[in-house]
Order: structure tokens, then sequence, then C-alpha cells
């Protein structure tokens, strides 16, 4: 995400007055204020980092016009539960993999936290998520995601997530013979 | 977990609220987001169930990008062993503790030998390799042990064996009284199941014991190859064939093989070239009155890199050889040492005080020495034999067998197959005109 780092020296009182403040104000497309940790914000945002650290932040609330009040109240919260969040000890060390840790698995708390999420709310913070270059809150809500696909048939899929079947029956039962070894057996 | 059912041509189903449904589109409708989802699963099957939702998924997750990202993230993992000694059935000891979805790939497996036993002529299966989903074995006569046949079975396909030439002068060690050394192996990949290696290491050339020479003999896609030769080589310590390695390790088109306790042999497949590779200082092979050099075992790396897994008492130190570095000092690097005193601690079965129990590392390490197979026996108590896996990286211990008088000395890993084939059921013209019907 580009960041307009371009702005004069006039900028820079305002600049340091700002980094006084230790939370941001975000605005969301329909108007609604939502205060955050500044630390959790740039921390977990690759794009709320560029815009703290281009002085683009707005006292006044910074305009995301591409996400809705839901969306980022969500977002906030996640911030601010990670930001009070200390990483577990058990999950460091249960992190196994045989090779490099492929991801670390979502900690306890942020399996709740999407856990109570609607699927409207789910899929909206995953645009969010992706929209503030969040590479930790991505994971944990794709992550939720995948969970809710696996286990399930092709067609309890395409029921879930509204998808079409644009396969004819002859070509499915072609993927089925060739890689039986991923069905289980009637 | 549910069953699949392939359902009829099934038209969209307006179940969801237009509202919901635009949102889901938003995301599951842009390439990039759908790959995150896709990376999060950890299993292979997954893959393959969600390729059947429509064209575009399949596309995804068939894409040689994705399949490389996945495969960096969920290294193929280990399904079971198979006991290499001469056997009525390939049997497959699973690992315990697998998940839903590769048990269910290993009952294929299983289902698949029982099958194929029905047609394949009496005798006992030896198997001389596994690679990706491929095996390799010679069928020999009950009584004699001399070749009825060589097969390559795939047990994630349902396809009937391959039978592919061989020579009946290979039969086993016993009849080529120690002229030379047979290795068999498979192509690294696996191969297209009619193709398989035959190195012969001929010992005492012009019955001089410090000359050796090799023939590489090659059966590609079911049609056995001219054999080529290399220059006889001077060693310089004389070839001794009762050494530890039955298998040797083909690794990015060098085969390496122990040769005798200073140094292992290598062969360069592409050029026809032999040298040998001193061991580490460190490393003692040792030969005792029970066993040949069972301390000792070889691991596929990247590239033509290997590793040396060496036992020495109750510790395992792995070494890595780089073949990247060419000047003369020394190209092994100690990478890892573990404790098995720590390692075995939770199974506190074993007496490692006193002289009570024997140790040895049995053959086929896991590839980028991921895992040994180790042999305890007891020998005390009741001369039982338990063979054990342990995974390097995370020290976890399972046991794959235990007996009584009866050892093994090889365990064939069956790891599962990677990538997996799709079928090729959507041509460019679907891609133009479908490219976006999956939603």
């Amino acid at each position: 995400m580009e960041v307009d780092k371009g702005k004069g020296e006039a900028e820079e009182t305002r600049k340091v007055a700002e980094a006084d403040r230790d939370t941001v104000t975000l605005k969301s497309s329909d108007g609604k204020l939502f205060e955050v940790s500044k630390e959790a914000a740039a921390r977990l945002s690759t794009v709320l980092a560029g815009m703290i650290a281009g002085g683009s932040i707005d006292d006044n609330g910074t305009d995301l016009k591409q996400i809705g009040s839901e969306a980022l109240e969500n977002v906030v919260d996640y911030c601010n539960k990670h930001a009070n969040s200390i990483p577990s000890a058990a999950l460091i060390s249960s992190s196994i993999s045989f090779n490099t840790a492929p991801f670390k698995e979502p900690e306890e708390w942020e399996r709740k936290f999407v856990d109570r999420l609607s699927h409207d709310a789910l899929f909206d913070l995953v645009e969010a998520a992706n929209f503030l270059g969040m590479e930790r809150l991505l994971d944990v809500t794709c992550h939720k995601i995948s969970e809710m696909m696996k286990g399930k048939s092709p067609d309890q899929i395409r029921e879930v997530f509204n998808i079409k079947n644009d396969y004819t029956k002859e070509e499915l039962e072609e993927i089925r013979q060739e890689l039986a070894w991923a069905f289980y057996d009637d | 977990m549910d069953r699949l059912q392939e359902g009829e041509e099934s038209l969209p189903k307006p179940s969801l609220p237009p509202e919901e449904a635009a949102i889901i589109e938003k995301v599951l409708g842009n390439d990039d987001l759908l790959r995150e989802v896709f990376r999060r699963f950890s299993l292979p099957t997954s893959l393959v169930r969600i390729a059947c939702v429509c064209r575009r998924w399949l596309r995804i997750v068939s894409s040689q990008g994705f399949l490389d990202d996945f495969r960096r993230l969920h290294p193929p993992r280990l399904l079971g062993s198979f006991p290499s000694k001469p056997q009525d059935l390939p049997k497959l000891l699973p690992c315990r503790e697998l998940p839903e979805d590769l048990i269910a790939v290993t009952s294929h497996a299983k289902a698949y030998f029982s099958r194929v036993s029905k047609n394949i002529p009496f005798g006992k299966y030896v198997i001389l390799d596994m690679r990706n989903g491929h095996m390799l074995v010679a069928i020999v006569d009950v009584c004699d042990r001399t070749r009825i046949a060589v097969i390559v079975c795939t047990p994630f396909k349902a396809a009937p064996p391959v039978y592919l030439p061989f020579s009946q002068l290979s039969a086993y060690r016993g009849t080529n009284k120690g002229e030379f050394d047979m290795f068999e192996f498979l192509p690294e990949d696996g191969g297209d199941g009619r193709s398989y290696f035959e190195v012969r290491v001929i010992k005492r050339y012009n019955g001089d014991p410090r000359f050796i020479l090799a023939t590489v003999g090659s059966c590609e896609g079911g049609v056995r190859g001219e054999y080529r030769a290399t220059e006889p080589m001077r060693l310089p310590k004389g070839w001794c064939w009762s050494c530890r390695s039955t298998r040797g390790l083909l690794c990015g088109n060098k085969f390496y093989v122990f040769s005798n306790d200073e140094y292992i042999l290598g062969l360069d497949l592409a050029t026809m070239i032999l040298f040998y590779i001193y061991l580490p200082e460190e490393v003692e092979m040792v030969n005792t009155e029970y066993d040949y050099y069972k301390n000792v075992d070889l691991s596929r790396g990247e590239g033509s890199n290997f590793y040396l897994i060496y036992l020495k008492g109750f510790q395992i130190c792995v070494w890595l050889h780089d073949t990247r570095h060419s000047d003369n000092t020394s190209n092994w690097m100690l990478i890892d040492t573990i404790s098995l005193l720590q390692v075995f601690d939770a199974l506190a079965k074993h007496d490692f005080s006193s002289q009570g129990c024997r140790i040895y590392l049995l053959e086929r390490s896991g590839d980028n020495a991921e895992f040994v197979y180790l042999s305890i026996s007891d020998t005390i108590d009741n001369y039982s034999d338990t063979d054990y896996l342990l995974h390097l990286k995370t020290r976890a211990v399972e046991v794959v067998s235990e007996s009584h008088w009866q050892t093994t000395s090889l365990l064939n890993p069956f790891m599962m197959i990677w990538p997996p084939t799709f079928p090729a059921v959507m041509n460019e013209e679907d891609e133009d005109e479908r490219g976006h019907a999956g939603l």
C-alpha cells in the first residue's frame, strides 16, 4: 500500500504533537470513530504503521473509507486485545512441526475472537485485515475459514459458501478415481 | 468426519441472503485471499477435496506456485513403515496418532496390497526401494530365493503393479560369490512407475582388491537401457562388502554407499565418475560380533548434500555433508547432537545403565535427517527387540514394532505422496469462458 511520505516540513510540528498521544483515531466508511493503541496499530498493521510514520494520521479521525464500522470495530477490538495479551509459553513450545513451523496456531483468545463472529463479520474482517496489511489477523481469520471447509464434502462447501458447481458428473468422477486416496471409502 | 457425496450437477442454491453472499464473494472471489485460506490446510487430502468444489478452486490448488508454497509449509508426512524382510505381503506399520484423513490413506494402501496379492505369482515380497508413492519390489522364490519378478507397486493408485525387466544375476548376494555388490533403487522423485536403476560395484577388478569399478543399468519407461561402466578406481583401502549399507543412497544424481570404515563411496550417475569421501574424524564405525556397522546411516539432503547419522553410545550426532564447499578442507558440519537418555526418559522401559541393552540404527532414515529408526534389544530380560521411530527435530519417539528373537535390519518409510496429480479436466477454452464461474 502506498503511503504518502512527501509531506512538507511544516507537518513536522504536528507530527511531534501526535507522537505524544498513545492512541490513534480511525474513522469508518459510515463515519464512526474508534480509538486504538498506537503501538498495537503500528505493530499489527503495515498500512497503519506507514500512516503513523508518514504523519498522515488525522487527530479528528483518520478516514478508512473502505472499512465499515462493524469490521473496524472488530479490527480495533483485535488490536486492543492483542496489546493486552502475553504470548503464552505453552504456545511457543507446542507449535511443533517437523520442519520450520508454518503458521503459529491461533492462540486461545484469538480462536475465541473469531469464533464469536457471524459469517458476514468474519468475511468482512478478512477484507479489512487484507486492506490494512494485518498479517496476523489475516492468518487467524483465514485459518478460521479453512477450518469451516475442513471435513466438509464439496457439496457442503458449495452450499455454505454459495458456490456453483461447474463440473460435469464425469469430471468429478475422474478426480475421485485419480485421487481416491484423499476420499473415504464408502 | 463427513463422508463425501458427489451430487448431481447441482444448481446454485440461493440459500444465503444476498448481502452475505456478496461479502463471501468479495473474499473468496479474490484469488489471493482464497490462496491464503487454502495455505492453511495442513494435509494434501484437504486440497484434493477443495479441488472438487469448482474449476477455479482446482486451478488455484493445482498451480505450481501454490503447490511449491504448500509443500514448503507442510512437508509430506510419514504415514508408516514397511519392514524389508521377505514377506508374504508388504506389511504396513502405520504411525501412531495420525490425523483421521491420513488413517484413511493408510487403509487405502492396505486395501491395495490385499487386492494385488491375489494376482501376484507365488513368492515372497522383498522391498528394494520406496519413493514418493512408488514401491520397487522383487518377488522371490520361497525356496531358493531366486527372482520371479520385479514390480513397481503404487499403493496410492488403483492401477495394478507394473512388471519390469530384471536380470536374474542380481538374485541376491549369495549367488555372486562376493564379486560385486548390487543396489537397486527408484529415481529420486519416484519416477513414472516403470523406471529404476541398478548399480553394481565390482570388487577386485583384475584380481586386485584395491581396484573397483561400477556399472549402471537403468530401466526407463519399462525398457532396459544400455549398461554404462566407470573407469576402474584405486581405493585407499579395500572394498568391504559386509559393510553396513544394503541400500546406498541416491541423492541429486549421485549415489553414495558406505564402503568401509573410513570413507563413503560416491558415484556420479551423470558423468559416471567414482569418488570417495572420508568420514569425519570423530566418526567411528563399530563392528562387533553382533552387528556390522549398525551405528551409521545416510539421509538425503537438498541437491547432492546428504546427512550422516552417527550413533555413539547414547548419543546421536547428525553431520551434514555440503558438496558446495569444494575446497579440500572438510565438507562435514556437525549440525545436531541428541541424547537418547533424555529422549527415552519418558519411556523408562529400558535399562540404559547396565550392559543390558544394545542400541543400533536401522536403515532408512528419513530425508533431510527428519527421523531415524532405532532398535533396542533387551539382552538380559527376555531378548526382546523394540524398534522405535525418533523424530530428530522434535525429539518425539514412538514404537514401531516389538518382537522376540527376530530382528529387523531395515524399515522403509512410507511417505505421503506429493504432489497430488490432478487430472486435466480443464482446458484453455474453459479457463477463458468460466474463469469466474466458480462464484
